[in-house]
């Protein structure tokens, strides 16, 4: 349902700026046939977390671990937190952090993730990562991973993360794909 | 190792001209005192041909320890080697270009997949596993490390290894220890400033 949605604001937004504020998702609740969203929508606005740049790197042929990167931003005043993260196309989902601690790759499970007010938080290779365990069906580039991610005031943030080939150091995309902005 | 070097190359980096680009400003390597030569131990390659010691000889290898079902390190760290194999396209002769060796600790998992895991980052790399008795060798014998967890209630469990990216010469020894971040153009020149030095102790020998 809030993934329609998205896609629907997204096609409403074709050549315009490519930032999904809050402003732009109320733009959308204007639109005729979103009529019947707008309450979703209007709970939307009230999210201050924003996912940016997120993305799943291919995995090599029958590996089930995948990871999932993203920036999240808090705009708001309030120090958030992200408590837990789903995905319809994976058996699980988990929020971990790798670590090199004494020249060993370690890989930690993480409760949750604060976002401080007005800061930034990056998943990013060789850290804090969405650990997405067991595709229900092949993950191919150019494919869309939907993440829901849960946020300590209830509320979820709906990312779209594009699948794409992995280069030797993590991309840095400024095309702002899988910017989403709500709740649920 | 009984003592080691550590070498910071941010200094010749720069004096080549490579510095800055990828924000990285050193690579860190450890080299023993003296090369060391590896234990013997008994894996099978992805192809299912038998792995020894003996593959170590005649060319150079980079070998690092990881598990396939590693959603985040390995794959980036394998990435980045593919990086430093095309890097050093541009330094040293086609004949000269290491061979990868990536060593599945997790041979449950990841003895099925290997061969795909592998080609999916470079056809010429070498994918190698075992039983934990013959792993334990070469991972002690490359100073590395590594533990598996216990499962927990799904099934899964976690794997934890060393993170460095093992240098060994045409002699079979190893040479030196790198340790992530891997800039792929600096390893490179590292790597091609190694062989031109190991040449020039050969010819002298």
């Amino acid at each position: 349902m809030t993934s329609n949605l998205y896609k629907t604001c997204l096609g409403c937004l074709t050549g315009a700026a490519m930032i999904l504020s809050a402003q732009t998702v109320q733009a959308c609740e204007a639109h005729a046939f979103l009529a019947t969203q707008t309450a979703e929508a209007k709970t939307a606005t009230k999210s201050p977390v924003m996912a940016m740049d997120a993305w799943v790197p291919v995995a090599p042929p029958g590996v089930k671990a995948h990871a999932a990167y993203l920036v999240l931003m808090n705009h708001g005043a309030d120090l958030r937190a992200v408590t837990a993260v789903h995905s319809p196309q994976y058996a699980s989902a988990a929020i971990h952090a790798s670590q090199v601690k004494d020249g060993v790759n370690v890989m930690q499970h993480l409760a949750q993730v604060d976002l401080p007010a007005g800061s930034s938080v990056a998943f990013k290779p060789h850290g804090l990562h969405i650990m997405l365990m067991g595709p229900k069906k092949p993950v191919a580039p150019g494919d869309t991973i939907d993440l829901a991610l849960t946020l300590d005031d209830g509320t979820t943030v709906a990312v779209k993360a594009e699948v794409r080939k992995r280069g030797a150091t993590p991309p840095m995309n400024h095309d702002h794909m899988g910017h989403d902005h709500k709740g649920s | 190792m009984v003592r080691r070097r550590v070498l910071s190359l941010a200094a010749f980096v720069l004096a080549f001209g490579l510095g800055a680009s990828a924000g990285w400003a050193e690579i860190r390597v450890v080299e023993p005192d003296k090369p060391e030569t590896l234990p013997a131990f008994a894996l099978s390659d992805h192809k299912g041909q038998p792995f020894t010691a003996e593959r170590y000889k005649g060319h150079w290898s980079l070998t690092t320890i990881g598990f396939t079902s590693c959603p985040d390190v390995c794959p980036f760290v394998l990435s980045n080697i593919v990086e430093v194999i095309s890097q050093m396209t541009l330094r040293v002769h086609p004949d000269k270009l290491p061979q990868v060796v990536f060593v599945g600790v997790d041979p449950g998992r990841d003895a099925p997949v290997m061969a795909d895991y592998v080609a999916h980052f470079d056809p010429k790399f070498i994918g190698v596993t075992g039983s934990h008795e013959e792993l334990a060798k070469l991972v002690k014998g490359i100073d590395g490390f590594y533990r598996i967890g216990k499962a927990k209630k799904d099934g899964d469990y976690e794997v934890q290894h060393s993170a460095s990216v093992i240098v060994t010469g045409p002699d079979g020894q190893v040479h030196a220890k790198l340790s992530p971040p891997l800039d792929p153009g600096k390893v490179a020149e590292y790597l091609a400033r190694k062989q031109i030095a190991y040449a020039r102790v050969q010819r002298s020998n």
